[in-house]
């Protein structure tokens, strides 16, 4: 079994490499799109899953840290014969540079970290759900400021003409090292830390956990990855706008992370992938026309119809999403016959009405 | 206009707005005091009150028939609402509810946009609500005035009800203690039910009033209010009842005064303001003004 573990990660690897590279020569641009999208999606849904599923820091600024990253990283690779008069208002010395895709992306994501920072160290001392308040306002606070620094972000307009870099090769590479670096740290020591300070906040800092401060490393490392997704949308899509990172990012964020199952990288592929081939389907009808004999009207609203009920729907029937915290690994296949793997805590719908 | 006249201006708009932030203020506080949740939804609530009484006014109704349709309206929808998805939830973790009421709010908006237009739109104006009228120097309308005199009527009878009546001293208990109210024989999902029905009742009221006031409704209107008045109940303290309305009142102090005193290139960050006050606030005094203290020590 052990052999069987050893070579799952890299077939696994080889396979993806193989279908990315069938995808490369053979898809269309809007596939191409469509399947780099689904990899920026997983990428978001696990670094929410960071914070939110393995932390329980219920974030929903991650379209800000997106944003964040995303307009950073397209500052700093934007061509330098357009910035003069695109985006005039920074500094001389960063108008006259234009910085490889890498180091902007990884800027971009420690943008990202820094706001988290900001964010997070008042709020994440608090008990309760502030920090979706406190996250909320992030998202509204980076949406305002987009809309209004026009010498900066080109404003409602969007950032338009971001060099074409990021190919599926980055993004799923980003994919991979988004999932390596979740994988190992939820399961690291760290991780048991963060897992606990979720669990019993009170039981963690009896066993001598720094409780505020494993929270807030995890937050901010979850904003870094976010960071860095943000920065490979603006180059997948060459076109950066505040509409991207709006409340609808919110809550179609939060639909990925909780229809696939908090705590569950599995369960953020699944449902990255329901939510962004879904609308594809969906998107269609809002136009309105006839379908399969039928005339329809233009059916505004029916994307995020659909997301507002599966939210609801999940809630109501399987709160713990499809995947619920378990993984998709070779070991519980082998052992599924067996009985159950390893047990990770697996936490449903417990009465936890607090008592205060 | 001299300094001082503009000050008290300001004083005045900013009173009006946070009236209308403390009525919507109420509901959000006191169901986070049963139940610890968010509920994103409220807001939402008030946009489906009004649109609901939009067309009772280009029926022509006067005003206190359309605030009327607009109560019943938004009381309906919080309580079916509350039937039906958050009932079966009360004892699940507070994330579901809180995951639960995003998607209910994505839900409202969406289905009113789809059953209306993504127009704007407006009730039809009252030749009295809009009647200008001065007091030293100070240019407001009547509806301002009748908002803050009702906002306190209603906020005067939701302060009888807590203290004075069976259910609001049950409500009191539960907020104090859910599991010893229980044990105690308060039957908790009745008095969640009521909590939902007083809170959307009074958010209806702001909602119509909103619409008199500002016009431009659209089915987003109520997602931003909601959450505002969120940080106001915060500010106040949450789960209090004087800290909802108190901190309406400095959260529409506070965004009138910042809006109106700063240069214009800073005024555009309106929505900016009130969210860095609420991470100030969870920065020095997280308990707000009225509130107990909530800590995980660092």
């Amino acid at each position: 079994m052990i052999r069987v573990r050893k070579a799952t990660i890299p077939i696994a690897l080889l396979l993806l490499i193989a279908a990315l590279w069938l995808a490369q020569s053979q898809l269309n641009a809007f596939y191409l799109q469509v399947l780099g999208l689904l990899g920026i999606n997983i990428m978001l849904t696990v670094s929410l899953n960071l914070a939110a599923g393995y932390g329980g820091m219920f974030s929903l600024g991650h379209p800000a840290f997106a944003a964040i990253g995303g307009y950073t990283a397209a500052v700093l690779t934007y061509p330098v014969a357009m910035k003069a008069f695109r985006i005039p208002a920074y500094p001389e010395w960063l108008l006259q540079i234009a910085v490889p895709f890498l180091p902007a992306l990884i800027l971009g994501g420690l943008a990202a970290s820094i706001a988290a920072v900001l964010v997070g160290w008042p709020v994440l001392r608090l008990r309760g759900h502030y920090l979706a308040v406190a996250t909320l306002g992030l998202t509204v606070i980076v949406q305002v400021s987009i809309v209004n620094l026009v010498d900066y972000t080109r404003g409602a307009l969007g950032l338009s003409g971001i060099p074409n870099y990021a190919n599926l090769w980055w993004i799923y590479g980003f994919v991979v090292l988004t999932m390596y670096v979740v994988y190992r740290l939820v399961h690291s020591r760290f991780g048991r830390a963060l897992r606990a300070v979720r669990d019993d906040t009170v039981a963690a800092q009896m066993s001598g956990v720094n409780v505020a401060r494993t929270r807030l490393i995890a937050f901010t490392i979850s904003a870094f990855f976010a960071g860095i997704a943000g920065g490979l949308l603006g180059h997948l899509l060459r076109i950066l706008t505040p509409g991207q990172f709006s409340f609808n990012a919110v809550f179609i964020g939060v639909a990925m992370m909780i229809l696939g199952g908090m705590g569950s990288i599995t369960g953020s592929v699944i449902g990255a992938l329901i939510m962004t081939i879904l609308p594809q389907f969906i998107i269609p009808f809002e136009r309105g026309g006839s379908f399969f004999g039928f005339e329809l009207p233009a059916l505004h609203g029916l994307t995020q119809i659909v997301t507002a009920l599966i939210l609801i729907i999940v809630m109501l029937i399987r709160p713990e999403g499809i995947a619920g915290s378990k993984e998709l690994t070779m070991r519980n296949l082998v052992t599924r016959t067996r009985g159950p793997a390893i047990r990770t805590s697996v936490k449903t719908s417990g009465s936890e009405v607090e008592a205060k | 206009m001299s300094g001082s006249a503009v000050f008290l201006q300001q004083l005045a708009n900013g009173l009006v707005l946070g009236f209308l932030y403390g009525l919507i203020a109420i509901g959000l506080s006191m169901v986070y005091g049963l139940l610890r949740m968010i509920n994103f939804a409220h807001g939402d609530v008030l946009m489906v009150g009004v649109f609901i009484a939009l067309p009772v006014s280009w029926m022509g109704a006067p005003f206190p028939i359309v605030l009327l349709a607009g109560i019943a309206a938004a009381t309906a929808v919080g309580g079916l609402i509350q039937w039906t998805v958050y009932r079966p939830l009360i004892r699940s973790r507070d994330v579901t509810l809180l995951v639960a009421s995003l998607g209910v709010s994505l839900l409202l908006q969406n289905l009113v946009l789809m059953l209306t237009s993504p127009q704007p739109k407006r009730p039809d104006p009252e030749a009295f609500l809009d009647a200008p009228f001065q007091i030293g120097g100070v240019f407001l309308r009547n509806v301002d005035l009748l908002i803050v005199a009702l906002a306190l009527a209603f906020v005067i009878g939701t302060h009888y009800f807590l203290q004075n009546t069976r259910p609001g001293l049950a409500i009191r208990a539960l907020s104090q203690d859910l599991n010893a109210a229980r044990m105690m024989g308060i039957r908790v999902q009745r008095m969640v039910f009521i909590c939902f029905l007083v809170g959307s009742a009074l958010a209806g009221v702001a909602g119509v009033f909103i619409g008199y006031k500002y016009g431009h409704l659209t089915p987003y209107s109520g997602f931003l209010p909601g959450v505002k008045a969120f940080v106001a109940a915060v500010i106040g303290g949450i789960g209090s009842f004087p800290g909802a309305v108190v901190g309406g009142i400095i959260l529409g102090l506070l965004e009138v005064f910042l809006v109106g005193y700063l240069p214009d290139q800073l005024a555009q960050f309106r929505d900016a303001y009130v969210f860095l006050v609420l991470i100030l606030v969870l920065l020095i005094r997280p308990s707000g003004l009225f509130g107990r203290a909530e800590f995980v020590k660092a």
